[in-house]
């Protein structure tokens, strides 16, 4: 064999070596990666349909309040679309979702459940005299992905 | 408000916020680019809304911010053809096995790492709407980008780019970059198929043909604009036109077909000629607007888009470090060890690490690509907007640590054999003064001795930009003094870089030199400080070798010189050298002796003495030597050399006091003049101190 050749073989063989065991290697983390289980994705704006009552921080001026969630991962930011755009820290857990937010003395906690694409739970208003826990479902207003 | 007048002061801000806090960071000797990108995130909820929230709403209110990405996105669209106008095919040939391995690992270790780390953080940060292959792949091409163009910019300052060190460097980089953009856009395809916007398969093809396209047709066509360009002889405006025309229609294409808009911009930018006119005028025309005005919107966009209280708590902040980690590990420790292992000393593989894991306004690109494609969360923005940051602005304080400049050239001269060579530094700001430096110094050069020229052209760093950089053998201003050279059989080396303070590299460079002399021009409009000021004095006070100041009016070979002369230290200095240029046959030297006029009957001449070797000895009274020396200076002289002092208004005084007076020898005097100050620069410290 020529010492060009040895050459020639020297070099593929170290390329290999350097391309080679990465490329086998993402391969095994695509592979491995694909049984994971990410938190679901609730990102996006919702239409809460139902009445809610007037509590003044969390005025919707009569309009159907929308929440606005953008998540990381297990972790959420909820805007309400009330006159002081109220932002709730969520927390995903399974199906669960569950957060709150103080503003003023008057709070104001979610907890809902993922159901058929849609958000199922109840708005409290826990220290306001005068607000009573209200049920509601909540359905996408856009898609989610681009919009968290 | 009129939303017209929102943008407009929106963009007055962030223009003033960026070059401000760019000013800061460049004064802690980071580049203008992390001064940018931090005030960016300033602009944002992460300070201004947090701090200001009232101010931050009526300043930036969510129905404006459509305009400011509009802008930015065209602004990036420029921005990455300047990128990839800025990528040149030799940067890459030639470079040895270093650079191809170490160019590979340095992709291939940070992508792994960054794609292994996704199995991490994808069941903690992210959700079942981006699939785990996009992420990962996202994360990969996120953690294994470099940007070329600060890191260009940093080893240019640092005078890096024409040695080993930088060449390796600077290769990696522009693979790294290549093969970044290369994989971001299958991850745009992928996502983008996955969300159902487009076929993968009329992706896959269509971005085939276009790559085919532009290498073949496209990169073909456009040597006709290089021909043109030549043809006319600068760029026109019809030709910009064009350019930005194939831009735009390049970029509609890659985002026509799934893949970003940036990418088309890119690929035409890689694929113009690099004619080196061609790509310095491109530069010149879009350039500026781009990076003083487009590239801070993108920057304030980021930052508004940059939410740090995202990253609230413990778990978040361990992630932050976790990607920090893995950022530096895979780029810095990657490159590092393949440099090493193909032969690089540890000292040298660890700048080529440090300096690959510049990531800079590339990584925001990246991201902001990544957030409006959601493949990743916020917070995930959040965290990798920092570490591009951190690891950005890491890079000038650890390669200073790792490989300090001082220790750099000191590598680099013991490679030089500079012994018994007479060595002449000429630093030239006046392209049209070179010529005449040239042959000042050859004439000022002992007799018998080699002699080594080196002509150095520094450029303010503030003047350039990061987009920038001056690739060896760049040296325009020092054509008409190599072409001089050329003429004369003279071997000059040229020397061309950004400067920060361009007196203190003029100082550290005749240091690290060991120039014997110093030849610097004088061309500015007689100002305040008189002949020696600014740059000059600067020089003169901090410089250790011989330095001579040059006035020219008429040029060199000189015939006849003048030495005014009164006896003071730098006085001796001056006789020095015009012993030396009298040592030359036909060359006829007259000490000009100027004392005190005792008589009080104003100038006279006392005696007049001719020696045996031709030099002649006048001696004058007078109380005004400057004007004695300009009234002799008058008397057919080419020459006249002097000393720095402010006797002979060649060192700064009292400008107020003695306004214009101390300069009437460089003003008046027919003859050129040479200002010398002797190679000690303690002799001359009492005459040109201030």
């Amino acid at each position: 064999m020529s010492s060009a050749t040895l050459r020639f073989a020297k070099a593929v063989a170290i390329y290999s070596l350097l391309v080679v065991p990465p490329v086998a290697g993402l391969l095994a983390i695509l592979h491995f990666g694909a049984d994971l289980q990410p938190p679901h994705s609730i990102g996006g704006e919702w239409l809460l349909s139902g009445a809610v009552p007037a509590c003044t921080p969390f005025d919707f001026g009569g309009k159907p309040p929308t929440l606005a969630i953008s998540q990381s991962g297990l972790r959420a930011v909820g805007k309400l679309s009330d006159a002081s755009h109220a932002a709730l820290s969520l927390e995903i857990a399974g199906d669960t979702v569950a957060g709150e937010q103080d503003r003023g003395g008057c709070r104001v906690a979610i907890s809902a459940q993922l159901a058929s694409g849609g958000l199922v739970g109840v708005l409290r208003w826990p220290g306001c005299t005068g607000c009573t826990e209200q049920a509601f479902r909540a359905s996408r207003a856009l898609a989610s992905g681009g919009s968290r | 408000m009129n939303p017209l007048l929102v943008l407009i002061l929106q963009i007055a801000v962030i223009i003033v916020f960026s070059r401000a806090v760019g000013w800061v960071f460049r004064l802690l000797h980071q580049p203008q680019v992390v001064g940018e990108m931090a005030a960016g995130i300033m602009l944002g909820p992460s300070l201004l809304g947090w701090v200001a929230p009232d101010a931050s709403a009526t300043l930036f209110p969510p129905a404006s911010l459509g305009y400011l990405n509009t802008l930015s996105q065209v602004g990036l669209i420029v921005f990455m053809f300047l990128v990839g106008l800025e990528l040149e095919p030799r940067l890459l040939r030639g470079r040895g096995k270093t650079a191809v391995v170490t160019s590979h690992a340095s992709i291939v270790v940070p992508f792994c790492l960054g794609a292994g780390l996704a199995l991490y953080l994808y069941p903690r940060l992210s959700d079942d709407s981006v699939a785990f292959t996009s992420f990962a792949l996202f994360m990969g091409a996120a953690m294994s980008v470099t940007a070329f163009p600060v890191l260009a910019r940093i080893l240019t300052e640092r005078r890096l780019l024409g040695t080993r060190l930088g060449a390796v460097a600077i290769a990696c980089a522009a693979v790294d970059d290549i093969s970044a953009w290369s994989i971001l856009a299958v991850v745009v395809a992928l996502v983008r198929a996955s969300a159902a916007h487009t076929s993968p398969w009329f992706t896959l093809c269509g971005s085939l043909i276009f790559l085919a396209l532009m290498l073949f047709v496209v990169r073909r066509a456009l040597r006709w604009l290089e021909s043109y360009y030549h043809t006319r002889g600068r760029l026109t405006q019809d030709m910009v036109a064009i350019v930005l025309l194939l831009v735009l229609a390049s970029a509609w294409t890659t985002e026509w077909l799934g893949i970003h808009a940036l990418f088309g911009a890119f690929a035409l930018g890689a694929v113009m000629p690099k004619d080196p006119g061609l790509v310095h005028d491109l530069m010149e025309k879009l350039e500026d607007f781009t990076v003083v005005l487009l590239l801070p919107i993108f920057f304030a966009f980021t930052g508004l888009r940059t939410s740090i209280g995202l990253v609230q708590g413990a778990e978040m902040w361990s992630y932050f470090g976790l990607v920090l980690l893995v950022a530096c590990a895979g780029k810095f420790g990657g490159s590092a060890l393949a440099a090493r292992a193909t032969g690089l000393g540890w000292r040298e593989a660890g700048a080529v690490g440090i300096l690959m894991n510049t990531r800079g306004l590339m990584e925001l690109v990246i991201l902001g690509i990544g957030l409006d494609l959601g493949a990743i969360s916020p917070a995930m923005f959040a965290i990798m907007v920092m570490m591009a940051l951190a690891t950005t602005a890491m890079t000038t304080p650890i390669l200073e640590l790792i490989y300090p400049a001082r220790r750099f050239e000191e590598d680099r001269l013991a490679a030089e054999d500079t012994s018994g060579a007479f060595t002449i530094l000429i630093p030239i700001a006046l392209p049209s003064a070179g010529p005449g430096l040239l042959e000042a110094a050859l004439q000022l050069a002992p007799r018998g001795r080699a002699v080594r020229v080196y002509a150095a052209h520094l450029q303010r760093s503030s003047d350039l930009s990061y987009t920038r950089s001056r690739l060896p053998g760049d040296e325009g201003a020092l054509q008409p003094l190599l072409a001089r050279a050329a003429e004369r059989g003279v071997e000059v080396r040229p020397l061309s870089f950004p400067s920060r303070n361009i007196a203190l590299d003029i100082r550290d460079l005749a240091r690290i030199k060991r120039a014997d002399l110093v030849v610097m021009g004088w061309h500015k409009p007689i100002l305040r400080d008189g002949v020696v000021s600014g740059t000059v004095l600067s020089v003169m006070e901090e410089c250790t070798a011989e330095v001579a100041v040059f006035v020219e009016r008429n040029p060199p070979p000189w015939r006849k010189i003048l030495v005014p002369y009164r006896a003071m230290k730098t006085d001796r200095a001056a006789l020095e050298v015009a012993a030396r240029l009298a040592g030359e046959p036909g060359i006829d030297a007259t000490i000009l002796h100027v004392v005190a006029d005792r008589g009080g009957r104003g100038p006279e001449t006392r005696s007049e003495t001719t020696f045996p070797d031709g030099v002649r000895l006048k001696v004058i009274e007078s109380d005004d030597p400057v004007e004695a020396a300009v009234h002799e200076g008058r008397e057919g002289y080419d020459l006249i050399v002097v000393g720095v002092a402010r006797e002979w208004g060649t060192a700064p005084a009292f400008p107020f006091i003695f306004g214009q007076r101390h300069e009437a020898l460089a003003r008046s005097s027919p003859a050129s003049l040479l200002v010398v100050r002797p190679r000690s620069v303690e002799a001359a410290a009492p005459a040109i101190a201030s």
